[in-house]
């Protein structure tokens, strides 16, 4: 087996008293595609977001490659040109365009030029179909289009994994759909993901892998015919079943 | 005798030629003004400025043995004595002779006559003062030929002439002479026998106080528009000093925040003023002026910054953060050009609270708008100069608050995509209510101060 792209050991997250990870353990292996699953409160966005250290782990290892995240000495912000995230609330910088949002990191951290990085930009734009709306400040944009901007932004950078935090929780259904499109043409081009979603479509359809999360640690993973088809734990049996 | 004993000195003090053939022509004058029969005339006049109504005065001596009977005074072009009118009094020592006298005054010559009847006795002092004389606007050096009658005994009378009395004055300004024109305008009356109008808004008053108090007025704009730059950079720094995560550097903050905004700016400004001159620095007073300002806004403009940058959304520094920008360049590229935007309305205010507050510096003298005021009314006793200095202020401060509130529409309208009507108050309302919670109370607190 190849080096995985991404490697949680015995992650441990508190907030103040209550413990929201116990010692969760994922690897990510290049171009997959794992979902994560699980009730509100289960710590999977925690999870993610202990990846590229927006949380800081309690205890616990966070790889990236050959990288530690969370030990002493790494250059956080040199690991994250390295990591593209998209947020549940998009986070679209307001004050800029489209265009402009998905320059300004692939200009002052890549530090790469401004011709350059406009003509990423409208490639990026182009591919989650936004050519159109290069020039649009976020607040012009419905939520769906505000989100695939944001995927544009992230992929500017060639990110090695991306992390996708609820990434349509905050959309009306009919938004959703462009949404998922974006992601799985992202998905069929060998892109490796970490997924927290709610969507089981997503996930059955795209998902190489399912890990479903409950009270901070893991409780069942596998493909996702496993998972949903043949769950052996009780709680993803009650879980699924409250879904479907 | 004397021109031998001369001769002798230029012999002698071939380097003093000059300073001793200066004395001699000294000397030959004294000796030869002394055979006139008025001497020490002078002319002097009681205005400093020209176009009105002006009292002249001459004195003079009259000489021995050469009484005067007639002083003509030969008024230059553009002078006019025809309502002027004469006193003469003639003193013998300390003593007042009595000295009927005769005057006429030829309006078309210019000529004011004085004639003495007896004539003047000698050796006694005369002092004429002609009242009421129009004098030409034009301010300069005027002189005033006067010519006069001495009757030696039993000869005809001689006709003698004064040349070089001098007199100047300057000319009026501008507003000067347009208070004097007001002064004979029909409704100018009319409006000041309306006691509230007189004592507020009098035209003459009001005409020579906007000049006046125009200095006041640059020196309002050039405090506060030093100190205000200032401010920003002294905001922005404690500002994030109040975030840091040192705790030390956050209290350091805190306590010139709250010791600043928790005491009146009068007393900042005796703190600063009397306490630096105690201690022997002195410095220029605009500079100690220009440094209370900064202090005291630098504490105000920390706390709205720091509001302003922590009203940005988490999201916005995770956003950031994620795309691998440093902690500088999330603040420099996307928190703070937010926080312009957002903290623009609140900034506006804080200016226009800051140039308001220049009027304290009266009490320590700094010569700006208010301290002129008030020394012009003192000096008037009319308080026009209050509705004039109240006026400068308004011309800065009414558009910065109309700036303030198309900013806030704006404002709401590019976070919140609102299309609100032009400034109506229910869309200026709408702007405020939308600016963030904690963000607002901030404001609010600090409007109140």
């Amino acid at each position: 087996m190849t080096q995985p792209v991404v490697r949680i050991v015995d992650l441990h997250k508190s907030f103040g008293s209550l413990e929201v990870l116990k010692g969760v353990n994922i690897e990510v292996q290049r171009g997959e595609v794992v979902v994560i699953l699980g009730p509100s409160g289960s710590g999977k966005s925690t999870m993610l977001r202990c990846v590229n250290h927006l949380e800081v782990p309690t205890s616990g290892e966070v790889w990236l490659q050959d990288v530690q995240i969370n030990a002493q000495g790494t250059n956080v912000n040199k690991v994250r040109e390295h990591i593209g995230m998209v947020f549940q609330s998009f986070n679209l910088f307001p004050h800029l365009t489209a265009k402009g949002n998905v320059m300004l990191a692939q200009r002052k951290v890549l530090g790469r030029s401004t011709d350059e990085a406009e003509r990423i930009a409208n490639e990026q734009l182009a591919k989650v179909g936004l050519s159109d709306r290069a020039d649009h400040y976020p607040s012009q944009l419905s939520g769906g289009q505000q989100q695939r901007v944001a995927i544009a932004r992230a992929l500017a950078m060639d990110p090695i994994v991306m992390l996708f935090d609820e990434v349509t929780s905050a959309l009306d259904p009919e938004l959703v759909r462009d949404v998922l499109e974006v992601m799985k043409e992202l998905a069929r081009g060998g892109m490796t993901m970490l997924v927290v979603t709610h969507e089981m479509g997503f996930a059955r359809d795209v998902g190489s892998r399912v890990v479903f999360m409950d009270e901070g640690v893991i409780c069942e993973e596998g493909t996702p015919g496993e998972v949903f088809d043949h769950p052996k734990n009780e709680r993803t049996k009650d879980f699924l079943g409250h879904i479907s | 005798m004397i021109g031998a004993g001369m001769s002798d000195l230029i012999r002698t003090y071939r380097r003093g030629l000059f300073g001793v053939t200066f004395a001699a022509i000294l000397l030959t004058l004294t000796l030869v003004s002394s055979s006139f029969a008025m001497t020490g005339g002078k002319v002097t006049v009681d205005r400093d400025t020209g176009g009105q109504l002006t009292r002249f005065t001459f004195a003079a001596k009259a000489e021995a043995g050469a009484p005067v009977s007639e002083i003509d005074f030969l008024f230059p072009e553009g002078f006019d004595p025809e309502k002027a009118s004469v006193r003469a009094t003639l003193l013998d020592g300390l003593k007042r002779i009595d000295a009927p006298y005769l005057e006429s005054v030829n309006a078309e010559t210019r000529v004011v006559k004085i004639i003495f009847d007896p004539p003047v006795p000698p050796e006694s002092n005369l002092s004429i003062q002609i009242h009421d004389v129009m004098t030409p606007i034009a301010g300069g050096t005027y002189e005033l030929p006067v010519e006069y009658l001495v009757v030696a005994d039993g000869a005809a009378p001689e006709r003698r002439t004064i040349e070089g009395l001098t007199f100047k004055y300057n000319t009026p300004p501008r507003e000067e002479v347009i208070s004097r024109w007001l002064d004979g305008q029909g409704w100018v009356t009319g409006w000041n026998s309306v006691k509230l109008l007189n004592l507020f808004l009098k035209p003459q008053q009001f005409v020579r106080a906007v000049p006046l108090l125009f200095a006041g007025w640059l020196m309002s704009l050039a405090l506060v528009l030093s100190a205000f730059p200032l401010s920003i950079l002294g905001g922005l720094g404690t500002a994030f000093m109040k975030m840091s995560k040192l705790p030390p550097i956050r209290w350091l903050a805190a306590i010139y925040i709250n010791v600043i905004r928790g005491t009146p700016l009068f007393l900042q400004i005796f703190v600063v003023f009397i306490g630096l001159r105690t201690t022997g620095l002195r410095f220029p007073d605009y500079i100690s002026a220009v440094v209370v300002l900064t202090l005291n806004s630098s504490a105000y403009l920390a706390e709205i910054f720091r509001a302003g940058i922590q009203s940005i959304s988490r999201g916005q520094f995770e956003a950031a953060s994620s795309l691998g920008m440093t902690y500088w360049q999330a603040m420099q590229y996307v928190i703070i050009p937010q926080t312009v935007r957002r903290v623009l309305p609140t900034m506006t205010s804080e200016f226009i609270l800051l140039f308001k507050d220049t009027a304290l510096f009266a009490a320590v003298g700094i010569f700006e708008l208010m301290l002129r005021s008030q020394n012009f009314v003192a000096r008037s006793g009319n308080l026009t100069a209050y509705v004039v200095a109240a006026m400068y202020y308004l011309v800065i401060t009414i558009p910065l608050i109309n700036l303030v509130g198309r900013l806030e529409i704006k404002l709401a309208q590019s976070e919140h995509g609102i299309v609100a009507a032009s400034s109506t108050r229910k869309s200026r309302r709408a702007a405020a209510a939308l600016s963030g919670p904690d963000f607002e109370t901030t404001a609010a607190k600090h409007e109140s101060r």
